[in-house]
């Protein structure tokens, strides 16, 4: 089984270790204990596949930020949390979506935007909106309201971010084939299954490859519309002299 | 409660008459005495930096030493503050170069910010203005509500800067009693309305806002990080060095680390294996072997964490005096708001400060305190972390619904909670200042130069969100506030970094008049006057005798040890002094009637007598701080170092960064183009060449990096490109044709240049056999190499 592991980043008391616990567990917390760092572990189905979740729980704390950097470099897929309640919850996520790309040394993270306490009606003080738009900035969809307590889109959190992760490695993995498989020295778990049972191994890499060629040519599709788009441009382009064919 | 009114009442400035009466009538059975006592802190206060002078034994050589030795850490701490603050302003702009979302006017303003060394010393040209600012700045000074105020008012973007000029130049001197007190007040005030407006207990000081910013700077100036070093460091420094101390206790990982070894045991070898996996939490906390390793692991833990805690604990007088202080306030401020708290959940709330803002981020990451060298390794960290945990949960109640397995430490909690609620409450219990604050406010006024180093941009700067709040900050148009800044104008605008200097800048109130004389301001009589000055000279007189000398001998006759001093030819100051004792004793007994001298002089005597047995301690006690002391100025100066070489290395990157673009008047045509294929490589000698990597033309297209590709489709798998980094910041793409030798066409790439064609919103660029998408050519290129480059 795939292990992915997840890092659920933001300030402190927007509810991080509530819906970590939340979807590891099935328990609200209602008592305040700030966050130095806790990991989680739970299983999950995901379109069918099981899959293991690591998640670490960081501290919102800013005392603690130096921690940031080892937890991103080792997270393959980020949640990052703010409450509805509290506005500057969310402007300090910009910051570390900064951070996390920065480290990353991509924009194309897998990550999710959450914004937790929305069954606080009364209390709410980002509208949708606002978050939806920073998410778009962001490049992503990838943007729900949750509630810990009532348990609103928790699952879904963690399930798109896994998703993510996927769809990024069937990428790479198939992109940079030549230099990926060589460098990768294969995990305890795969050698051992390997010996075990190669045939479902062998399964779940087909599943893998099936899956990301249908996603490639999704690509490819929206590809051909931009250059129609942009054919004018590259006229001027080439007058110009950019180019010299041997 | 109490100590809300008294601030209110000295903002509202009681008069010196009002003053002096509230002090007199404070001594119930022995005004003179009372009366006296203030004095002698005021005294002492006054002309503290005089009388070291004049008496040179060891005590005041190392009283000096120390405060020297504060003043630099004062003025260090403040430089390190602001290279920080570059070095994350450049870390986060290097950032967003490499991935090139940056403009180009803004990579010259980094440059700037770069190359632009210490700010130079300059005068202000205009008096008038000078004088403004000296009152304004002194009115923010002694009046702390308005920079508590401000703080509210401001977001958490805008706070840094804010910060820097109220900590490290308004209330700059860590080590002076009226500026820190000024800004505890200040603390106090922006605490309290934090109080105001939370709406639930549970809500409190939890969020990141400019209060906990504020607390964070504050716990970092000189006492903060000396006492976290004398607390911490060496059981730190224990652990970090133990690289083999295993210490995990969460069975899913010791689970994993069993797997881990059983499986190199086995040597690949699976017949072999003792243990399967995956496993859930419950399956792995079940297990015998895990249990096994778990059970010694945890007695070292609780072993570990009460030696920590023993030691904080141990230390409690050494904490330093602010931070008991702001524990006392959150202790009265939640009283206040909730009567009806336990005392165990106004502990908690304490605890949230002292120990979830201040000690466990030095536990976790020491380096970043400077209390040891590097990021601790795996082992140590998680170890650290462990303990963290653990007090934490001791600070807090914790609930073992989290992370279940951390019940096996419970004990710890349970046989520590009384002692830690105990040390909580204790931290609290330190005493007020205010009574010192006043005296001290009359002393700064009687004081002719209270002068801020400040640069000119940092007075541009708060004169600007001055004028921004004022409607919050004075309603009333006649208020101090108001009346200065309405002498003042518009604000100026702030100043290129570069034209940034610093200015001395005087400050006084225009407002009261300097007290000439302090005496008549505190309607101390002739004779107390007279009373003090012999007192402070007999005592230089016999601190300058050596220790042999007869008439230190007990009990002391002053009348004895002035003629001595008098007659001592060999030295004349010390014959001056003498006389001059000789004067004021004379003087003292011609000021009371017989039976009232002879009291007089015995309490002269005593008070002398208390004095010179408590300088012993003293210099014991100065001699030991000047020693912590001098190690916190070690580790700020390496931490400076530190800091520089970081600055050094955005400046080589960047130097090379803007090498690669060349100059700035050559056309985007004549640097994005095609070169012939064996045309004039680019090496630079110093840099090392990258590459070439080779990719497919799918995988180029999955990154979106081609967005069409014009070859047939049954020649797109002989399609390939070799993509190179000859220096930082240049790119060689070449495109080559699976069995032809000479490749297809060579592009060469720069950094620079791509970054304006994204500015200049060109998107796309046609090579004819592809079509390349310019933005996530530049990601890609960078995430390929920055990497390998770094």
């Amino acid at each position: 089984m795939r292990e992915y592991k997840v890092v659920v980043l933001g300030a402190g008391g927007v509810g991080k270790s509530a819906l970590s616990v939340q979807f590891s567990q099935g328990i609200f917390l209602d008592s305040y204990d700030p966050t130095i760092e806790d990991s989680y572990c739970k299983q999950v189905d995901v379109d069918g596949r099981p899959c293991m979740l690591e998640i670490l729980d960081t501290a919102g704390v800013e005392q603690f930020t130096a921690m940031r950097e080892l937890y991103i470099k080792n997270g393959q897929g980020f949640l990052l949390v703010y409450s509805v309640t509290d506005r500057s919850s969310l402007l300090e996520l910009s910051k570390l979506y900064e951070q996390v790309c920065r480290i990353k040394g991509t924009t194309t993270v897998p990550i999710v935007l959450a914004g937790n306490k929305c069954d606080l009606a009364h209390a709410r003080t980002v509208p949708f909106q606002e978050a939806k738009h920073l998410a778009h900035k962001w490049g992503t969809n990838s943007f729900y309201e949750t509630s810990a307590r009532t348990g609103v889109h928790v699952n879904d959190i963690f399930v798109d971010v896994v998703r993510q992760i996927q769809r990024r490695d069937s990428a790479s993995s198939s992109s940079n084939a030549s230099t990926h498989s060589a460098s990768r020295v294969p995990t305890p778990t795969e050698k051992h299954r390997h010996t075990h049972s190669a045939a479902s191994t062998i399964g779940g890499y087909e599943t893998d490859r099936r899956w990301s060629s249908k996603r490639s040519s999704g690509k490819h599709s929206e590809a051909g519309l931009s250059t129609t788009y942009s054919k004018h441009k590259q006229k001027k382009k080439k007058a110009g002299g950019l180019c010299v064919i041997l | 409660m109490a100590a809300v009114t008294t601030v209110s009442a000295s903002q509202a400035r009681p008069t010196m008459a009002e003053l002096a009466a509230r002090r007199i009538s404070s001594g119930t059975r022995n005004n003179r005495q009372s009366k006296r006592y203030s004095l002698t802190a005021l005294y002492v206060s006054m002309s503290a930096a005089e009388s070291d002078v004049e008496v040179d034994d060891a005590l005041a050589r190392a009283q000096k030493r120390l405060r020297d030795l504060k003043a630099k850490i004062s003025a260090q701490s403040k430089k390190n503050f602001l290279l920080e603050r570059d070095v994350r302003y450049l870390d986060s702009r290097i950032a967003l170069l490499i991935q090139n979302k940056i403009a180009l006017e803004e990579q010259t303003e980094v440059a700037t910010r770069l190359e632009e060394s210490e700010i130079q010393d300059g005068s202000f040209p205009d008096h008038r203005k000078l004088d403004g600012y000296g009152n304004l700045f002194f009115l923010l000074q002694t009046e702390p509500r308005y920079i508590a105020t401000i703080c509210r008012l401001l977001s958490m973007a805008e706070i840094d800067s804010f910060l820097q000029t109220v900590m490290f130049t308004i209330y700059g001197n860590q080590y002076e009693q009226r500026e820190e007190h000024l800004l505890l007040t200040m603390f106090q005030s922006v605490l309290a309305s934090q109080f105001d407006t939370a709406t639930e207990f549970s809500s409190l000081l939890r969020a990141n806002t400019p209060v906990s910013r504020m607390m964070t700077t504050y716990t970092r100036r000189g006492p903060g990080q000396s006492y976290l070093k004398s607390v911490l460091s060496e059981q730190i420094n224990q652990l970090s060095s133990q690289l083999d101390l295993d210490l995990e206790i969460n069975p899913l990982k010791v689970y994993e680390g069993l797997y881990r070894d059983s499986y190199n045991r086995a040597n690949g070898n699976a017949e072999r294996f003792s243990i399967e996996r995956p496993v859930s939490a419950e399956d792995a906390a079940a297990n015998m072997e895990v249990l096994e390793a778990i059970r010694p692991r945890v007695s070292t833990l609780l072993h570990i964490a009460n030696s920590f805690l023993s030691k904080i604990i141990g230390s409690l007088e050494s904490v330093p005096y602010g931070i008991r202080w702001i524990c006392k306030q959150i202790r009265s401020l939640t009283r206040r708001k909730y009567p009806s708290t336990e005392d165990s959940a106004v502990c908690t709330l304490i605890g949230a400060f002292f120990f979830l803002r201040f000690i466990n981020p030095a536990i976790v990451t020491p380096h970043s305190y400077m209390l040891v060298d590097s990021l601790p390794a795996e082992n140590p960290r998680r170890a650290l972390t462990l303990i963290a945990k653990m007090l934490q949960g001791l600070a807090n109640k914790t609930v073992y619904a989290k992370e279940p397995y951390m019940a096996s430490v419970s004990a710890f909690v349970d046989e520590n909670k009384p002692r830690m609620n105990k040390f909580l409450n204790d931290l609290c219990d330190v005493p007020d200042f205010y009574e010192n604050l006043e005296l001290d406010q009359y002393v700064a006024l009687s004081k002719k130069d209270i002068w801020l180093s400040i640069t000119i941009n940092e007075i541009y700067s708060m004169h600007a969100l001055l004028e921004q709040h004022l409607s919050t900050l004075a309603p009333d148009k006649s208020s101090r506030l108001s009346v200065i800044l309405r002498d003042m104008g518009t604000t100026p605008p702030v100043l290129p970094r570069s034209e940034n200097f610093t200015i001395r800048l005087p400050l006084f109130s225009r407002f009261e008049a300097q007290i000439e004389s302090l005496g008549a301001a505190l309607d101390i009589t002739q004779a107390d006057v007279l009373f003090m000055e012999a007192k402070s000279l007999l005592i230089q007189i016999i601190r300058s005798l050596p220790s042999t000398s007869p008439v230190r001998a007990r009990p002391l006759d002053l009348h004895r040890v002035a003629s001595f001093a008098a007659a001592t030819p060999k030295d004349p100051v010390l014959g001056k002094k003498g006389a001059r004792a000789l004067e004021l004793l004379n003087e003292l007994k011609d000021h009371y009637s017989l039976q009232d001298e002879t009291a007089d002089i015995i309490m002269l005597t005593e008070e002398v007598e208390e004095e010179l047995a408590q300088l012993g301690s003293i210099r014991e006690k100065v001699l030991v701080e000047l020693k912590s002391l001098e190690a916190v100025f070690e580790t700020i100066k390496d931490h400076n170092e530190y800091l520089h070489s970081q600055l050094e290395t955005y400046k080589s990157y960047l130097r090379n960064v803007r090498m690669q673009s060349g100059p700035k008047k050559s056309s985007i045509n004549d640097r994005v183009g095609l070169v012939a294929i064996h045309g004039k490589g680019r090496q630079e000698p110093k840099t090392p060449f990258l590459g070439p990597y080779k990719f497919s033309q799918q995988a180029l297209q999955k990154e979106g990096v081609i967005v069409v590709c014009n070859v047939p489709q049954n020649r797109v798998n002989n399609l390939f490109f070799y993509i190179s980094s000859p220096t930082p910041g240049t790119f060689v793409v070449s495109l080559n044709y699976k069995g032809r030798i000479r490749g297809l066409l060579e592009l060469n790439l720069k950094l620079d240049d791509l970054l304006e064609m994204i500015g200049n919103g060109v998107e796309v660029l046609d090579l004819e056999y592809v079509v390349v998408n310019v933005p996530r050519m530049l990601e890609f290129l960078q995430r390929q190499f920055s990497r390998r480059r770094w």
